[in-house]
């Protein structure tokens, strides 16, 4: 594919925009969008905890 | 042999599909006994899954006291309580009746109830009229005169007056007026201005040719116009009507019913019928009408209407509906958290009804158990608030509590066992 | 003196934030000290340590906020959880917060034109996402520790198979089309190109080819693991054979930490079907024989930066320092106590902190680091710390953003009578610390007050004048303080072999 080619050769890895997601630390937003990028912010949770039986079915059924 | 995970996923998917096809009409306002299946001169219909007479919290006891009397069952309050305790009559949930009720629920013999057929598999639910305006009446848990001189009216003038106009307009399609309302900043449970407003439009030319007084005119244009959330119970008949033919899909584990009795939150899931699965309900995060009122004065989550987040609407949607979030001091860009939370959490998304914020996408539709358990978030409710010894005091945000959620997945694994359920 | 704990059930903010709030709250009058933490058992240990654990905090598990204070009696509670609310509720952005996702893939499926993710999280937490943004066709950047081998493995091979870069887990560094990831510098487009297991490495030899008059093509993190057995240089492999591809890049740069004799064939292997001149430091490591690959080996990231610039068709525009810069730090040495001969460094960067051993072992000084075990306590003799290294990292932010262990480190060094000098690195750039030599400044001066003129203290400072830190203004307030200031890390540890063995011939 033309767009992998182009990937592959390092010229856009962050894409023709520099849209870049961001999972984690808050700081690194901050960075990212100093320099010009578009961040997408994911904002993670720490898992709330389920009873063992529970999480054992969604292994299986999810 | 398939993996159970792929006959799941193809059930929620079918299960999707028959609740995008429902074609919900309003097609008449009648009396409950009259066209309820089942229903009897003896029956109270209540909201939220199965609860007896001792643990019912106040306000449902409030309102059952109030349709006995109001249905002339006991002459006084005494003789009224008495009865209710007495095993004598048939207190059920509306859900088991093809039936939906607001906060408290109580629907009696006498009641009007809106009808709305599902006109794409023939069957048929209902719902009593939302009282109006008033902060008092057998929905929120009062039974004084007004409530009962209230209830009267309605079942004299508003119900039959209504009946007729429709009868008029030939029926008002639900799903194309809730796709409508959607674009107008509704999200169908909290705000429905924009409901009110197209459903009394299309009644309007019809009302005023009927053959009835201009008082009586009058006093139901006056209650259609003094409560934007008029719509909400013919909304919530519309999706009760829709969940019908989406129920008993083998494998699915998505969300078919979502109701609360004050006690208890109840689901059902599509592939174990009319099985209820409950935990506690829960308290409702509230801005109160009044600052004498606080948490403490509150009745815990309670109604059927979470028969509308059942069906992608409310509580999922608030990106649709910016001004709902911001009631509650809420940001768009909280707003928007929040329905991209429900997109996660469902199987699919309704194909008429769409959000023009997020680009004429469809409302997350199909609450998947598994996922809201994966996700460790459950559905949010938009709703109102009740004192605990009745009355309307305020509007809130409600969750539903993961217990109902952990319930019905054990019970799905268990009807499951036979598919080497094992690590 | 009161105390306050309060405990908010499933509520979560990450490290740093907290770390900021933290300072910021215990700087208000009436707030002795607050804490402001989540419900993890090393932050409960260091509430115990302070003596705020108590009340709610007490019940606090690893998904839960605490907030713990100990406020003067001018200060009332409930004035205090008032103004705490109002500063939690506004960060400090002049922006309206834009938009955010709860679930990854929704903003993958949302905005198909984002190309990487950088995934900050816990590490257990980290492999999912991971593995989520690989099979969408997205190059991932994962700064998050303790990811299991076995899943670092797994990633790197889907993404190899799917041509995408996995860099890490344990990246702590990349600059990919100009732009920084992590800790990055803030550097000129040019012809060399990079591949690296270490991050401060990665660091170093970037801003020293721009100071040289280079330019960085791309800088590809591969994490620290990368190449050691058993993922033998899988991502390095496939970085090195991306820039064999990229007709920016006219020279390669391997940074091979840790590698072992199968990850250096395979890099090495790799540069040479590329044909592009290729430059390797294998950072104190065993190197192999590099002659029939035709690449050029270099034992310093300075060396690196000079080599990977002349091979460019550049001139090296650092010079190397005089003699005359450093009698200051002499004369400073001749007035120290007889007691004081020891080395002590202080290190942010693990690299930073190797290259500096491996300086001083081939000047012939004797020296323990905490690079390959835990240090107990602090041994008599030379001594190299990272302080970015995990027995000190639990629980607390990285010592390029958290100055605090450091500082505690320095007062110590000064307060042991046979430490004679002080070597440190400084390093600047995206996501490190607003004003770090400020924060080693403080740290002498209050040394200074509590043990007098203390040891010499030589630095180095990693950064280019294009950082948001200012790099001029940062090495003059270094030097104001009576810092040693040298060119390069290694340069600075050149520096302080000398002057070691100067206190030797003083002391006999």
């Amino acid at each position: 594919m033309a767009d992998e080619a182009h990937s592959l050769s390092g010229a856009l890895l962050l894409g023709e925009k520099k849209v870049v997601v961001n999972m984690g630390v808050e700081v690194f937003e901050d960075s990212l969008r100093r320099q010009g990028i578009e961040v997408v912010v994911v904002r993670w949770q720490p898992p709330r905890e389920l009873p063992q039986d529970v999480a054992r079915l969604l292994d299986r059924l999810l | 042999m398939t993996d159970i995970r792929d006959n799941i996923d193809r059930a929620n998917q079918k299960v999707v599909e028959r609740l995008c096809a429902g074609q919900p009409v309003w097609i008449g306002c009648k009396t409950a006994v009259d066209v309820i299946p089942g229903m009897t001169r003896h029956t109270i219909l209540h909201a939220g899954p199965p609860i007896e007479w001792e643990r019912m919290c106040q306000p449902m006891r409030n309102g059952i006291l109030g349709a006995i009397l109001y249905e002339g069952l006991a002459s006084d309050v005494d003789e009224a309580n008495s009865l209710a305790s007495s095993g004598r009559l048939t207190l059920a949930p509306c859900h088991q009746y093809g039936a939906v009720g607001g906060m408290t629920g109580i629907t009696s013999a006498s009641m009007p109830v809106h009808i709305v057929r599902n006109e794409a598999f023939g069957n048929l639910a209902y719902c009593v009229p939302h009282e109006g305006a008033s902060p008092t009446g057998f929905g929120w848990g009062t039974y004084d005169e007004g409530s009962i001189r209230h209830a009267r009216w309605m079942q004299e003038e508003l119900g039959p007056v209504l009946d007729a106009g429709l009868r008029g307009v030939g029926g008002i399609n639900m799903r194309q007026l809730i796709g409508r309302a959607i674009q107008m900043g509704d999200e169908d449970h909290g705000r429905c201005g924009a409901a009110t407003t197209l459903l009394t439009r299309e009644l309007a030319p019809h009302l005023v040719r009927l053959d009835v007084s201009k008082d009586v005119l009058g006093r139901v244009f006056d209650f259609l116009l003094s409560a934007d959330i008029f719509a909400l119970h013919v909304i919530m008949a519309a999706a009760r009507s829709m969940v019908e033919p989406a129920k008993k899909i083998p494998y699915s584990t998505v969300v078919t019913t979502m109701a609360r009795n004050g006690v208890e939150f109840g689901i059902k899931i599509s592939s174990l019928g009319d099985q209820w699965f409950t935990g506690p309900a829960q308290p409702i995060k509230t801005v109160f009408f009044s600052p004498e009122w606080t948490a403490a004065d509150a009745t815990p989550d309670i109604g059927d209407s979470s028969i509308v987040e059942t069906v992608g609407l409310g509580g999922l949607i608030h990106a649709a509906a910016p001004a709902q979030e911001a009631a509650f001091g809420g940001t768009y860009a909280e707003a928007l958290r929040k329905t991209e939370e429900a997109y996660a959490f469902c199987a699919g998304v309704h194909e008429a009804w769409t959000i023009p914020n997020l680009d004429f996408r469809g409302v997350p539709l199909g609450i998947d158990i598994r996922k809201v358990l994966k996700m460790g978030v459950t559905p949010i409710l938009d709703t109102a608030t009740a004192h605990k010894d009745g009355g309307k005091i305020g509007i809130g945000e409600a969750r539903a509590p993961r217990e109902a959620f952990e319930a019905a997945l054990r019970a799905f694994a268990n009807s499951h066992e036979a598919e080497s359920i094992d690590a | 003196m009161m105390k306050v704990a309060h405990l908010r059930r499933n509520e979560y903010l990450d490290s740093l934030v907290l770390m900021n709030l933290s300072n910021d709250v215990s700087s208000w009058a009436g707030v002795r000290q607050a804490v402001i933490v989540m419900g993890t058992d090393s932050n409960r240990r260091i509430l115990d340590q302070v003596g705020l654990l108590t009340g709610e905090a007490l019940h606090g598990t690893p998904r839960d906020l605490i907030i713990a204070a100990e406020l003067e009696s001018s200060l009332a509670e409930a004035e205090f959880m008032a103004r705490l609310e109002e500063r939690m509720k506004s960060p400090a952005r002049n922006e309206p917060e834009a938009a955010a996702y709860y679930q990854l893939e929704a903003a993958l499926d949302a905005r198909p034109e984002a190309r990487l993710v950088s995934i900050s999280l816990p590490g257990e937490f980290a492999t999912a996402p991971a593995r989520a943004a690989l099979e969408r066709g997205r190059h991932v950047f994962c700064f998050s520790q303790h990811v299991s081998l076995e899943d670092e493995i797994a990633l790197k091979t889907l993404a190899v198979e799917r041509g995408l870069l996995m860099m890490g887990p344990d990246c702590g560094t990349a600059i990919l089309d100009g732009c920084g990831l992590g800790f990055a510098n803030q550097v000129r487009r040019g012809t060399i190109g990079l591949v690296s297991a270490s991050g401060s490495g990665l660091q170093e030899v970037t801003t020293l080819v721009h100071r040289g008059g280079g330019g960085i093509s791309q800088a590809i993190g591969v994490g620290g693991r990368d190449m050691r057995d058993p993922v033998n240089g899988l991502m390095a492999e496939a970085g090195v054979r991306r820039l064999n591809q990229d007709p920016r890049t006219r020279v390669i740069v391997i940074l091979a930490k840790s590698a072992s004799p199968t990850a250096q064939r395979r890099v090495l292997e790799a540069a040479r079907a590329g044909g592009k001149p290729t430059v390797v430091d294998f950072i104190s490591g065993e190197v192999g024989d590099l002659r029939p690959y035709g690449a050029d080996s270099e034992d310093t990231f300075e060396g690196c930066a000079s080599t990977a610039v002349r091979l460019a068709g550049l001139e090296w525009a650092l010079g190397n320092e005089g003699e005359d810069r450093y009698v200051t730090a002499r004369q400073w040495l001749r007035r120290l106590a007889c007691s004081r001969w020891a080395v002590r460094g202080l290190f942010a960067g693990g690299s930073l902190c190797g290259e500096a051993a491996h300086v001083l072992s081939r000047h012939g000084l004797r020296l323990s680091t905490n690079l390959e075990h835990p240090v107990e306590g602090r041994p008599p003799g030379h001594l190299l710390l990272d302080l970015g290294a995990e027995e000190y990292t639990q629980g607390r932010p990285h010592p390029f953003i958290d100055p605090r262990l450091r500082t505690l480190e320095i007062e110590q060094a000064f307060a042991d009578e046979t430490v004679a000098i002080v070597l440190l690195d400084v390093v600047l750039g995206w996501g490190c610390h607003t004003d770090p030599a400020g924060a080693v400044i403080a740290a002498l001066q209050r040394s200074r007050a509590a043990h007098g003129q203390g040891p010499v203290v030589v630095a180095s400072l990693c950064g280019t004048e294009e950082d948001p830190q200012d790099f001029d203004r940062q090495r003059l307030s270094l030097e104001r303080a009576g810092v040693t200031v040298a060119a390069s890390n290694a340069a600075a540890a050149r520096v302080v072999a000398e002057l070691a063995t100067d206190v030797k011939v003083n002391n006999g």
